[in-house]
């Protein structure tokens, strides 16, 4: 990452420190950052959320929504269903992952807090945020499950169908990656040692959230989309392009 | 784009700006802004809903200074002064990070002192001078945080930048010889997710000797 050390003194060409090119734009407030960028006719899409882990969607009214001032469109899973499937796992682990068919719109269930439920389609960030609080949902609550080890061990189960929680199983072992000895092994020996330590470890979810907040522009107008994005995988996101029924 | 095409634009923005003579160099796309000292010459109605009229009582009119240029606007009492700065002026330098007050990429200064600006509604800029990241270079020179951020390597993506460089600025006015601690707890609100808190210690630390 940051490199403290200072730069040895050298006439040579390779070894020296060099300033960067990029600098100017960033320094003065002109870089095209994607909140930045504006094209012509531009809209922008305000998500309604479910403040619920799990339930059912038993009804959605979006006709206040639809009638407030500078509204485009109203869409919910159901509106979306012959347009959009569901969205691929950038990056699967095993063969036997369990990933969830898991729509950019929820259908008839959300399955975690925060689910998007519904899109606003309006003519300012502002009106289209307005207009998401006037989208009237109704759940039915379903069991939920708020603790990771709760969860592993069983019931209720997230997506019942599959009778467990856990979508993958990934080793983290020396010997099986082949780059050390039995994690086991040497457990083992330590404890014959007399050194007995057992501690179990939280680690926050791992999201790589960098300063620039998630956002795309997308242009459909031309004979070409053209995507930006605030992230640096194009490729994955050509991948979730494939959630569109008609590429 | 090719470098070609990229001159051709540039030239004819410059014509049509009435701004020919390469001096689009300071605007990398040629883009020709208000001179300081100037003022804006029509109040605007810059209502985040296009439903609100400009005479209705939803809406303030307010008089503010920005980068040297005095702008009239009628506002909603809602809009945050960073939304008026991108949405209404275009001054889309100063940046939006988090939306509550953590990170400081939006901060800029409000008579002087620095504000995060997602965190001050735009009526209370009312008759206040701002100033942003797009008003610190002065005749094309970098101002010299600017100057030293670039020369310490200082930034990376550079999206915290913006709001770095004012809240340096501002610490260095209050106190233009800063320890590194202080200098580190003047910095405190404003977050750098590259890591490279350690090169901006360091280009405040040249900055500090530059305006002395």
């Amino acid at each position: 990452m940051t490199i403290t050390e200072e730069s040895p003194e050298t006439t040579l060409e390779v070894g020296r420190a060099r300033l960067r090119k990029e600098d100017q734009r960033l320094l003065t407030g002109r870089t095209r950052f994607t909140d930045n960028l504006s094209v012509p006719g531009m809209l922008y899409l305000g998500m309604v959320r479910s403040p619920i882990a799990h339930a059912k969607i038993t009804s959605i009214d979006v006709a206040e929504a639809k009638a407030s001032p500078g509204v485009i469109a109203v869409f919910t899973g159901a509106d979306l269903a012959d347009d959009v499937g569901p969205m691929p796992c950038g990056w699967p682990l095993s063969p036997e992952d369990k990933v969830p068919e898991y729509y950019p719109v929820a259908r008839e269930e959300v399955n975690f807090a925060g689910e998007i439920v519904a899109v606003v389609v309006a003519r300012s960030a502002a009106a289209a945020r307005d207009a998401t609080e006037l989208v009237d949902v109704d759940y039915e609550d379903e069991q939920v499950v708020l603790d990771l080890e709760a969860a592993a061990a069983g019931s209720p189960y997230v997506h019942p169908d599959w009778e467990t929680n856990v979508s993958t199983h990934w080793v983290f072992d020396s010997a099986e990656a082949g780059t050390g000895g039995d994690v086991k092994d040497e457990i083992d020996k330590a404890r014959q040692d007399g050194i007995v330590l057992q501690r179990t470890f939280r680690q926050q979810r791992l999201i790589p959230a960098f300063m620039e907040p998630r956002s795309f522009l997308v242009d459909p107008t031309g004979d070409q989309i053209v995507f930006w994005s605030s992230t640096q995988v194009p490729h994955f996101l050509r991948l979730h392009r494939n959630c569109d029924k008609y590429p | 784009m090719t470098a070609v095409l990229r001159n051709v634009l540039r030239q004819e923005i410059d014509q049509a700006t009435g701004r020919a003579g390469g001096g689009a160099r300071d605007h990398p796309y040629g883009l020709h802004l208000p001179q300081a000292g100037t003022v804006a010459s029509q109040p605007r109605i810059l209502a985040l809903r296009g439903d609100v009229h400009p005479e209705s009582e939803w809406c303030m009119r307010i008089s503010v200074a920005v980068d040297g240029v005095t702008y009239s606007d009628d506002v909603e009492p809602r809009t945050l002064l960073v939304q008026y700065l991108r949405e209404g002026l275009g001054k889309v330098g100063t940046l939006v990070g988090c939306d509550t007050t953590s990170c400081g990429a939006c901060t800029v200064h409000l008579n002087g002192l620095s504000v995060k600006s997602c965190t001050i509604l735009a009526v209370q800029a009312d008759g206040c001078e701002v100033t942003t990241i797009e008003g610190m270079a002065n005749d094309g020179q970098l101002h010299p945080v600017q100057q030293a951020f670039h020369e310490n390597h200082a930034l990376q993506c550079g999206f915290c930048t913006p709001g770095m460089i004012m809240q340096a600025a501002s610490l260095l006015n209050e106190n233009p010889d800063p320890s590194d601690r202080e200098i580190r707890e003047g910095l405190e609100g404003n977050l750098c997710r590259c890591t490279g808190y350690q090169n901006i210690v360091k280009a405040v630390r040249q900055a500090a000797g530059t305006i002395q």
